[in-house]
């Protein structure tokens, strides 16, 4: 009942500010923004910078641009790089889920942050939302909210291990009653894959293709483990020698093969993660199974691969890009001595 | 296994029609030939939870993430449709999809700078300034307007205490905060009662001090509520004037120009800052009070009914 009567006049919001996309979980309504996290600069003739658009406005003219505008993804890493223009995207997102200023005023935002940033990049974040309008910033832990987002009973005293793939970071950790037992960050994500796309293709065939057509690929034919369906995509790059758009085609099999490295990686930290954890929570992640969550998760056959890599079973948790904000939703719902201690100094 | 055999899942309630997924697990398994280590190697999952998973022990399975994962991969290993047999696991556990359902908000241009509401709320606290402020420079302009027409023969009083002669009809013996408009009412017969009353000022001139003793100043009939004036003049100054019982006759910072007139119980307790600037009148009388002034200008003393000045309350 208070809840509800507090409810007419705050709005408390959570946002998993990802490097790929931005969600927004709004309290008692759900998520309500899920936006790539782009922004579109326009410089003038006198060298003065205006922002365009921000999120799938700015997506749509990515790599699309004449030469006085600019996208850029001002999250890198999973962190800040542009701290102004992360401000002014920040503002933009929450001003579109969050049209009565006036009445009910912004309270209380929580936002993910991968684990081990520095507070230096912690710090940027806070104030980041607070320039943005919010009254009180609380961070999180994106494992944390990963696993709660998924359901992962993390109270229990018993192990439960989760990997998140997000676009800029993949954090795997072992949480038990409440806290985390061992997590580890490493700085690869979706973004790596196109990457590792991009190059393999200017590599192998001599041709140039963009951010966009690379995670097109990634999301259409993209596989993490050898499979007996061989899946092929049409593309049109430009050919590097000859300057000229041509079109090629690739399979899965290829993707496969330029993947292997940032996968690779993922993988490595995964065993690293079980070799640091307690082996009787080790016991309980081997009866459970590892929970995959963050957009990496919806790459074909990823569990596959670490299911046969770690030996143990893998789940993909249900719309795995939406557990961390449904994660930070979560902890707005709860009560306050409940959410206190997964909160961030 | 066909797409066929899950028909029901679109339309009943009847859960009796829904096949109950740990069977249908098994069954199917049992069907293919495999053994409970075979499914174990093919989805990794241990015995226990495979047990688990053919018995729908719903609850053992722990957290519908993990319960959905295991089916999934069960049907994974037998050729089964993962999505109807966890939709059957949910209608027999009665457990709920978490996944949301995402109300994306229309696109918005991007705006730079406050919203509209803002600028409104701003314009109009800016006009409110302004207006408060215009007022209260109109007052000022009118206390000062009050102060110059009564200028002549004030001015000259400033030494003798002249504006005795602007006696006040009594007609409220509550006490009268006199405003800027009143001021101005006032300030006409003030100064047309000035040629009258300058012998009188020029007959005290030699001895300012005396007023207290004339016989003007000692009327027939004291009120009981004397009525008192206070004028400021030459810069601010802080006045408090309170009654026997502490009430506040009067408690404010005054600008240059500004009358007060009041009554109250005497005798009257006042406190003043920068008394050089104030005059005090009570029933028409100059009360004289130059000697109670501090060094610092401030100055403490008593005014009894007839307007003399004590340093202790006079019975």
């Amino acid at each position: 009942m208070i809840n509800q009567l507090r409810g007419l006049f705050v709005n408390d919001l959570s946002i998993d500010l990802g490097t790929a996309n931005t969600l927004i979980y709004v309290r008692g309504e759900g998520i309500v923004l899920n936006e790539p996290s782009v922004v579109a600069i326009r410089t003038d003739s006198r060298g003065g910078k205006r922002i365009e658009a921000v999120g799938l406005d700015a997506k749509r003219m990515l790599g699309r641009t004449p030469n006085n505008i600019s996208t850029i993804r001002p999250m890198k890493d999973g962190v800040i790089a542009d701290f102004t223009v992360t401000e002014k995207m920040l503002q933009h997102f929450i001003r579109k889920v969050h049209s009565q200023r006036l009445f009910r005023p912004l309270t209380r935002v929580i936002i993910c942050v991968p684990y081990g940033s520095t507070q230096v990049e912690r710090r940027a974040i806070r104030e980041s939302a607070a320039n943005a309008g919010a009254r009180k910033v609380q961070l999180i832990d994106e494992p944390v909210a990963a696993a709660i987002g998924a359901g992962i009973p993390v109270g229990e005293a018993r192990g439960s291990m989760v990997l998140d793939i997000g676009g800029g970071t993949s954090e795997v950790a072992v949480l038990s009653l409440n806290g985390i037992v061992y997590a580890e960050s490493v700085r690869i994500g979706g973004d790596r894959f196109d990457e590792a796309i991009v190059s393999y293709v200017r590599r192998q065939y001599n041709m140039l293709i963009g951010e966009t057509t690379a995670e097109r690929i990634k999301q259409e034919i993209g596989t993490a483990f050898p499979g007996h369906e061989v899946q092929e995509i049409d593309v049109v790059g430009r050919h590097m020698s000859a300057g000229v758009p041509r079109s090629f085609t690739l399979n899965s099999n290829e993707i496969l093969d330029a993947l292997q490295e940032p996968l690779a990686q993922i993988v490595a930290a995964c065993k690293v993660a079980l070799e640091s954890t307690p082996p009787e929570l080790g016991s309980d992640v081997a009866d459970r199974g590892i929970v995959l969550t963050g957009g990496g998760a919806l790459l074909r056959d990823l569990d596959k691969l670490i299911s046969e890599e770690t030996g143990l079973p893998v789940i993909i948790a249900d719309d795995p890009l939406t557990c961390v904000a449904r994660g930070g939703g979560a902890l707005l719902e709860m009560e306050n001595e409940k959410a206190t201690s997964f909160i961030l100094d | 296994m066909s797409e066929q055999d899950y028909e029901y899942l679109d339309a009943p309630d009847d859960l009796s029609q829904v096949p109950i997924p740990g069977q249908l697990v098994r069954q199917t398994r049992e069907q293919r030939g495999l053994s409970i280590d075979d499914m174990s190697a093919r989805t990794r999952l241990t015995e226990n939870v495979l047990h688990m998973v053919e018995r729908d022990d719903y609850l053992g399975m722990g957290e519908p993430v993990y319960a959905r994962g295991y089916y999934r991969k069960c049907a994974e290993a037998l050729g089964l449709n993962g999505d109807l047999l966890v939709e059957a696991y949910e209608r027999h556990s009665g457990t709920m999809s978490p996944v949301p359902t995402i109300d994306q908000r229309p696109s918005i241009a991007y705006r730079e700078g406050p919203g509209r509401v803002a600028l409104i709320v701003a314009i109009a606290l800016m006009l409110l300034v302004f207006a408060v402020s215009a007022l209260w420079l109109l007052d000022t302009d009118a206390d000062a307007e009050a102060v110059a027409q009564a200028a002549p023969t004030p001015v000259r009083a400033m030494a003798t205490p002249l504006p005795s002669a602007s006696p006040r009809p009594l007609q409220d013996p509550v006490v009268a905060e006199s405003t800027a408009v009143t001021d101005q009412a006032t300030a006409r017969p003030l100064a047309t009662a000035t040629p009258a009353l300058a012998p009188v000022a020029a007959q005290a001139t030699p001895t300012p001090q005396r007023p207290l003793t004339t016989p003007q100043a000692t009327p027939a009939a004291v009120p009981v509520r004397p009525q008192v004036r206070v004028e400021v003049q030459g810069g601010e100054a802080w006045l408090d004037v309170r009654d026997p019982a502490g009430g506040k006759l009067l408690y404010k910072l005054l600008q240059p120009g500004s009358v007060r007139e009041f009554s109250g119980q005497p005798p009257f307790k006042v406190a003043l800052g920068r008394a050089d600037n104030v005059r005090i009148w009570v029933q028409g009388q100059p009360v004289p009070f130059e000697s109670q002034i501090e060094n610092d200008l401030r100055a403490f003393f008593y005014i009894d009914a007839q307007g003399r000045v004590s340093d202790e309350v006079t019975p």
